[in-house]
This record gives C-alpha cells, sequence and structure tokens, in this order.
C-alpha cells in the first residue's frame, strides 16, 4: 500500500538506516519470491511435459498387454521402463483399478506386484504422515492386498477409520472387524468415504452394523443421523432386523435424528411396533415443521388406512406451508383421491400430482436413477 | 506539526494493515499446504454410488441473460453430483432469456399455483423441462438479484443450496468439491465457497473449460492477479483464522433451511453475498450454536471479468457501495467479542484496510503535491516509504502467484506466470491510482444513495450454435 509521509521520519524515530535495511530485507523476499515461482513453473512443465509425452504410448501399451492373448509379462516390460514412465504407470494402473472389474482387474494387480507397489504401501502403513499411511491404504484397498490381524491396528484418525474398514471390506475380511474400525470408540461423524464403506458394510452384513449402532445413544448426533442414513439406504437386509432402536429415535432430542428416523423407517414400509395411535399423534405435532414433514412422509409412505387418517388430520391442522407439501406428497404417493385430501392441502396437492407428471415424462432422468426429491 | 501528526498516524497505519495482510498470507500458505495434501487423496469410492452426498440445488438468478444463458444452463446440468436440482430463475427479463430457455431445453409450465409463501417479487410461472428431470425454471416479475435467489431457495427442498451467477461455468466436479465442509462437520458446516477464476480467453466448450489461458489484454490480466491474491491468499487466510466472512455471489453453498431461516437474502443491499454471510454470523452466533463458514480453494468457478475500464468502474464501484453498506449495516458487530475473531479481528481489519485503505491512499495523492508545494514533504523519506509500501504490495501479490503455481498451477505456461508477475508489479504504476479514484466515487455514490447494479456486457463463452 502507498502512503503519504509528511515529514514523518523524525516524528516516529526511524532513521534512514532502518529504512535501508528494510528495504534490502524486501527485496531479498522479493528476489526468492520470482526464483520460487517461475522455477516451480518451469520445473512443473518441464514435468507435465515428460509425462504427456509418454502417457500415450504406455496406455496403449498397457491395454495391448492387458487384452491380448497369452501372458503379459508385467515383470518383464516393467524392467524396461526409466522412473518417470513408472511414475506414469501408476497413475494409470490407479485409474484403472477404480474402474474395471472382473478378470482385468486380477491381471492388473499382478502389474502392481511388478511396479513393488504392495511392498512399499505395507512399508508406508507405519508412516507418520497421515496421508501417506491413507495413500498406502488406498493401494492396498485397489490391489485387494489381504489384510492380517497386524493391519487392523487401531486407526489414528478418522479418516485412517475409512480407509482401513474399506480394505477389510474389499479384502473380505470379517465384517466385524470392518464395523469396530470404523465404530468402534468412534466420538466423532464419519467422512463420506466412512459413510460409504459403512453403506457397503451394511449391504453386506446388516445384522452386524444395527447390533452395533442399537445401544450407542452417546454417539454424537452427526453419526447417529449417518448410522441412520445408511440403514435407510441398505433397504431390505436392515428392514428384517429389530428396528425398535430407529423407532426409539423418533423422539430423540435433536430434530436431524428424529427427521433422519422417520424417513428411513418410510423407506422400510413398516409400523407395526408404532401402531400406537398416541404415539403418532404425538410426532404428528412434533414442534419442529421438518420433523412433522418427515413424520408425514413415513406415514404416506407406509400408506395403510389407519396411517393416512392419521396424516389427513395432521394435515387439516397443518400451519406450516413446507411441512404441508410434504404431507401432499405424502399423499400422493399413498394414492389418496384429491376428495379426501384436506382443504388446506389440495394447492399443494395438485402442485405436487404436476410435478410427479414430469418426473415421469421427462426423457433424460436423475443421473443416480432416483426421484428427483424437491418441490 | 499537524503534518508530521497525520504522517505518523498514516506510518503506523500502513504497518499495522501491512502485518496483518502478512499474518493472513502467511495463514493461507498453511491453509494451502493442508487443502492440497487433502485434495492429493483421492479415496478408492465412487460417489454416484454413495449414499453420503446431500441433495444441492445449483439457484441460478437470470436477469437479460439470453447471450449466455443456454450455455450456462448446460454447463450447471453436465456438473458431477449425485442429487442435484438445477433452479433457474428468470428475474423479469425484458430480452430473450425465458423465450431462449423454452427452446432450448423443452420446457413447459406447471399447471398449478405455487403452494408456498415465498419472499420475493410474484412468479409468473414455473416450468420443467421434459427432457432434463433435475432443471426447474422460474418466471417473475424483476426484483433484483436476491429476490430471485430466493424465489429459487424457497423452491427447492435440498438441504444445501448453490448461489450462481448465471455467467459462470463451474468445473465439472466442482460441487463435489464444495460440500467437502457439510461432509466433514455435517451439523457445524453452514455455508462454503469456492475460487472465482477468470475465464476470458479460456476455451469453453459445452460448458466446460477445456483450456485456460491469461486473457491476451492487460485489464483482465491485472484481474487475473487481482483474484488469485485475493481468493489464494485472502480468503484462504481468513479461513485458516476462523473467520472467513465473504463468500462470493457467483459459487457459494449454503445450508438453505438457515438461510430461510434468516429470511434469505435482503432485497435493500446491492452486496447480497458478503450481507448473507455476515448475518449468518450475527444469527449463529447470538444462539450461541457452533457453526463454521468454509473456504474451500479447488473448486473453482469461471467467470466473464470486464475488459473495458469504463464496466469495470462500474462494478468496482457498485462492490465498494456494498461494502460500506454492508458494513455500516452490521458496524454493531465490529470489536463486539460476542462475535469471536470475526468480530474482534477479521472484520475490524478488513474495515481498516478495505473500507479506508483506498480512501487513506488517494488522499495521499491530493495531499503530496500540496505539501511538497509548501515546503512540508521530506522527500526523501516519501522516495523510501512508497518504494517500502510498493515492494510490500508486489511481495503479496507475488505471493499469490506462488500459491497458485505452488498447488493447482492453472496457469501452464510459465510464460503465463511470469505476465502475471509482471502485472504485480505494473499495477502499482497507474491501475491502484485508477482504483482510488474508483473508491472515492463509489464512497460519493453511497453517500448519495445509489443503489443501481449498473450493467455487464457481456459476450458468451465459445460457440452457441446448437
Amino acid at each position: 500500500m502507498t502512503g503519504i509521509p509528511l515529514q514523518t521520519a523524525p516524528v516516529v524515530g526511524l532513521d534512514g538506516t532502518v529504512l535501508v535495511v528494510v528495504g534490502l530485507v524486501l527485496v531479498s523476499l522479493l528476489l526468492s519470491v520470482v526464483v520460487l515461482t517461475l522455477g516451480l513453473s518451469v520445473r512443473e512443465a518441464r514435468q507435465r511435459r515428460r509425462r504427456n509425452a509418454v502417457r500415450e504410448s504406455l496406455h496403449d501399451e498397457l491395454l495391448t498387454r492387458l487384452y491380448d492373448a497369452g501372458d503379459p509379462e508385467w515383470e518383464a516390460w516393467v524392467g524396461t521402463l526409466g522412473a518417470t514412465e513408472r511414475d506414469v504407470l501408476e497413475t494409470l494402473l490407479d485409474d484403472h483399478l477404480r474402474r474395471l472389474k472382473g478378470a482385468d482387474v486380477e491381471s492388473l494387480r499382478a502389474l502392481g506386484d511388478a511396479l513393488g507397489i504392495e511392498e512399499r504401501a505395507r512399508a508406508d502403513r507405519n508412516a507418520s504422515d497421515e496421508f501417506v499411511r491413507l495413500r498406502a491404504l488406498t493401494w492396498l484397498t485397489l490391489l485387494r492386498a489381504p489384510s492380517d490381524d497386524a493391519d487392523a491396528e487401531r486407526p489414528r484418525t478418522r479418516r485412517e477409520r475409512a480407509a482401513v474398514a474399506r480394505w477389510l471390506y474389499e479384502t473380505d475380511a470379517d465384517p466385524d472387524r470392518g464395523i469396530d474400525a470404523l465404530l468402534g470408540g468412534a466420538d466423532e461423524s464419519l467422512s463420506a468415504f466412512g459413510v460409504d464403506t459403512l453403506y457397503r458394510i451394511t449391504e453386506r452384513r446388516p445384522e452386524a452394523v444395527v447390533a452395533a449402532a442399537r445401544d450407542r445413544r452417546d454417539w454424537p448426533v452427526d453419526l447417529i443421523t449417518q448410522v441412520v442414513l445408511v440403514c435407510r439406504y441398505a433397504g431390505s437386509g436392515v428392514a428384517g432386523t429389530d428396528l425398535s432402536w430407529i423407532v426409539s429415535l423418533l423422539e430423540h432430542e435433536a430434530v436431524r435424528v428424529r427427521v433422519e428416523a422417520a424417513l428411513t423407517l418410510a423407506t422400510f414400509g413398516w409400523r407395526d411396533p408404532i401402531a400406537d395411535r398416541a404415539l403418532l399423534e404425538r410426532l404428528t405435532a412434533d414442534e419442529s415443521p421438518r420433523a412433522r414433514a418427515a413424520v408425514y412422509t413415513m406415514l404416506g409412505a407406509w400408506g395403510d388406512p389407519e396411517s393416512t387418517g392419521v396424516l389427513r388430520e395432521a394435515l387439516a391442522e397443518e400451519s406450516n406451508d413446507r411441512a404441508r407439501l410434504a404431507g401432499a406428497r405424502a399423499l400422493v404417493d399413498a394414492g389418496v383421491p384429491e376428495v379426501e385430501t384436506p382443504e388446506p392441502a389440495r394447492p399443494a396437492r395438485r402442485w405436487t400430482a404436476e410435478h410427479r407428471r414430469f418426473d415421469e415424462r421427462a426423457t433424460r432422468p436423475l443421473a443416480d436413477g432416483g426421484h428427483r426429491r424437491g418441490v | 506539526m499537524t503534518l508530521a501528526a497525520t504522517g505518523t498516524v498514516v506510518v503506523g497505519y500502513y504497518a499495522l494493515v501491512n502485518a496483518f495482510y502478512l499474518v493472513v498470507h502467511a495463514m493461507a500458505l498453511l491453509e494451502l499446504r493442508d487443502d492440497t495434501r487433502e485434495a492429493s487423496y483421492d479415496p478408492p469410492f465412487e460417489p454416484f454410488d454413495s449414499p453420503a452426498y446431500p441433495g444441492v440445488a445449483v439457484v441460478v438468478p437470470a436477469y437479460n441473460e439470453a447471450a449466455t444463458i443456454a450455455e450456462s444452463t448446460r454447463s450447471m446440468l453436465a456438473l458431477e453430483y449425485p442429487d442435484m436440482e438445477i433452479v433457474i430463475v428468470n428475474d423479469g427479463s425484458t430480452d430473450e432469456t425465458l423465450a431462449t430457455l423454452i427452446e432450448r431445453f423443452d420446457l413447459e409450465a406447471v399447471d398449478a399455483d405455487v403452494p408456498l409463501d415465498v419472499p420475493s417479487e410474484p412468479i409468473r410461472d414455473v416450468y420443467r423441462s421434459t427432457v432434463y428431470e433435475e432443471l426447474l425454471v422460474v418466471d417473475k416479475e424483476n426484483g433484483g438479484k436476491s429476490d430471485a435467489l430466493n424465489a429459487g431457495m424457497w423452491l427447492t427442498e435440498k438441504e444445501l443450496f448453490c448461489a450462481v451467477d448465471s455467467d459462470t461455468v463451474i468445473d465439472r466436479q466442482g460441487l463435489l468439491q464444495i460440500v467437502r465442509p457439510f461432509l466433514a462437520e455435517p451439523s457445524k458446516a453452514v455455508a462454503s465457497g469456492g475460487t472465482i477464476r477468470v475465464a476470458n480467453n479460456c476455451v469453453i466448450e459445452d460448458g466446460i473449460v477445456e483450456e485456460v489461458h491469461l486473457p491476451k489484454t492487460g485489464l483482465p490480466g491485472l484481474q487475473v492477479m487481482e483474484y488469485l491474491r485475493a481468493f489464494y491468499s485472502g480468503r484462504l487466510g481468513m479461513n485458516r483464522l476462523n473467520g472467513l466472512i465473504l463468500i462470493s455471489g457467483a459459487f457459494g453453498l449454503f445450508k438453505t433451511d438457515l438461510v430461510r431461516d434468516i429470511g434469505g437474502y435482503r432485497h435493500d443491499t446491492i452486496t447480497e453475498d458478503f450481507d448473507v454471510v455476515m448475518r449468518l454470523h450475527r444469527h449463529l452466533s447470538d444462539r450461541d450454536r457452533e457453526y463454521s463458514v468454509d473456504f474451500v480453494p479447488e473448486p473453482v468457478a469461471w467467470t466473464e471479468v470486464p475488459e473495458s475500464r469504463a464496466v469495470l468502474s462500474r462494478q468496482r464501484r457498485r462492490w465498494y457501495r456494498g461494502m460500506l453498506e454492508t458494513v455500516t449495516t452490521h458496524g454493531d458487530m465490529l470489536l463486539n467479542p460476542r462475535y469471536g475473531r470475526v468480530g474482534t479481528l477479521v472484520l475490524p481489519m478488513f474495515v481498516l484496510a478495505e473500507v479506508f485503505g483506498p480512501l487513506i491512499e488517494g488522499l495521499g495523492y491530493v495531499l503530496l503535491p500540496l505539501a511538497w508545494g509548501v515546503g512540508a514533504l521530506n522527500v526523501e523519506f516519501f522516495a523510501l516509504f512508497f518504494l517500502l509500501t510498493t515492494g510490500f504490495g508486489v511481495f503479496l501479490s507475488w505471493f499469490g502467484i506462488f500459491s497458485e503455481v505452488w498447488s493447482f498451477n492453472r496457469y501452464e505456461r510459465p510464460a503465463d506466470i511470469a505476465r502475471l508477475l509482471w502485472y504485480g508489479v505494473v499495477e502499482n504504476f497507474g491501475y491502484r491510482q485508477w482504483k482510488t479514484v474508483v473508491s472515492w466515487r463509489g464512497l460519493v455514490e453511497f453517500l448519495r444513495g445509489n443503489t443501481e447494479w449498473g450493467a455487464m456486457e457481456r459476450v458468451g463463452f465459445g460457440d452457441d450454435e446448437e
């Protein structure tokens, strides 16, 4: 910033020498930054050029060896490659291991061996740098390198918990070990990768995850919410287990948990343990409009006369327009005709029915193949 | 004596502000180191198959954007995200914006009234695409950008909404990246912002930035350097200090319920992006809630910057007026410990540096010749002081460019980096003096109660011949 010194030096007690020294320091800093910046840029550009120059031919050779009949002779090929080529080949291998499935992957794992990746990754498991350990776990997972008891030592961070659990999951280890790595002693929420891993484990062993979650009301709200969310997506497997723990969460102190519990029970289409009308009426009188909206969705998803009866009564009194919209959507999904819809909810019902019509007409559905969870 | 005292105050002021900038830039470097390490870790799972990602509505206000709207809508539709809705809000455009959307995306009006009490100008119609299930278009009476954002935000039920300018192109994986704070701390995260970069002269095809180039001319080139400095130094540093007070309106992600709870965007402000973040800080601090407002450096949104001085002046005057307006509105948060680091450190320093900085500098350009004329100027000291402050300014600019090269390195040619470094020097000779004049004009307009937005002239990205 440029300034306005007006006969300043004597007043602030600065003499020329101080300013000259400061100036010299500044000039040195400027020179350092410019040299570093340009040097780094040139180095990066050179590396990028080198890597780009070999990438295409390596890729072609990789595919040829992978798909042509006969032994790909990875060891022999890798032996002919220089450092940059090996480095690029590792990135290509990483990319293909994530995208390909089946026998191709088996062959690519042998390439991983030829590059010495597994051996390096096992050594890096004990590195002090978290990201070195995480990258090692990623390789072990992609290569489906078997784990042993020593590998199941307690992970040190949230990210590492997810990475260890995924490795155990992908190598078909005992699911309890994966659940223990992910949820054992957990005192914070899961990473996105952790949620996804828990979802995969839940699909494979729903009863083990439910057993781990059942008595853990001391978990933080975010973690409870994530576990219930996972149960919702895992669907039928969880529906066959004892769900009383999710029912009890309908009256949890946190709105997020109540919402997630109701939406999960909606997915299961399941209601016996809460046939108690008094409980349903208590739930539809929740002070939170978001929680009420989720309960309406649950009642509509169940769709039986008793549930829709409670839903219609609640909607006749509903004061929040967004909760009313959720209720109207639930009535549409339950197939309740417009004449049986409470008058205040009819505009919302017409709006919902129109959007459902568009959802069905769209020629390009949502990327996840799911439904538009919106208006 | 008076002149000497003035000079002392000014020297003290510059020392304080530059020391703060230095701390912010150093913090930014630490933050960038952590972010690049995290970005280098790519866990082996596929987000599209995962239940971990909350729904996001991309809300795009559009006023007279016929030239760019089809391209930007295609760009939004190409975003990679598992649960996404695109809400384009036509804010009473007088050009062909709506007609273009109807024609290009096979829209049809929804034959039902909106059953929600939306705090915006009347909604004329809501359209759905018969091709793209995730596309919703709201046609409403003109009410300004805040009003349009409110309409879009009220009509979605996604847990999060992403405010995006219609002249903005987002990297394909931008949403997957900007959502990261919400995945890490679902209860705490309330807002996150990404980096804005300059799109002029980049090659953009089908709404995707295919090649990154520096603009050919100086004015947009200088803005590239300014943006790098602002995002890779300023915002990253403030993020490290847990005091982010700015999320660009061109690309920011928010918790939908929470922004509705505070009444949505205010209509009577021209920097609604700054204001809404300040109101979130206020709302959550007043309720003693634990929360975070985050900056994530590598979701990138690309925007066209002004190529003419007149348009740039209009934009910067509006920014300056808006900044004054927001700072005045939230004046009671200044030095108020109730608002944590935002109230006690970041906001006061922001006011000192960004509000007063250009005004004091402009004043200096007037006073110096006068002081010289009456023989009150210590010329030798002035020359040294000018060199030091300019040198320090260049150092901070270069710091931002170094951060870019060290981290995400989107400008791959060393010649482009050399040019950016050069811009860091030349901006001190003419451009920054011109900006002080613009700030003073902004101040005068603010005092006169001017609340105009002013038009941005846009030519659109790439070809649009579909």
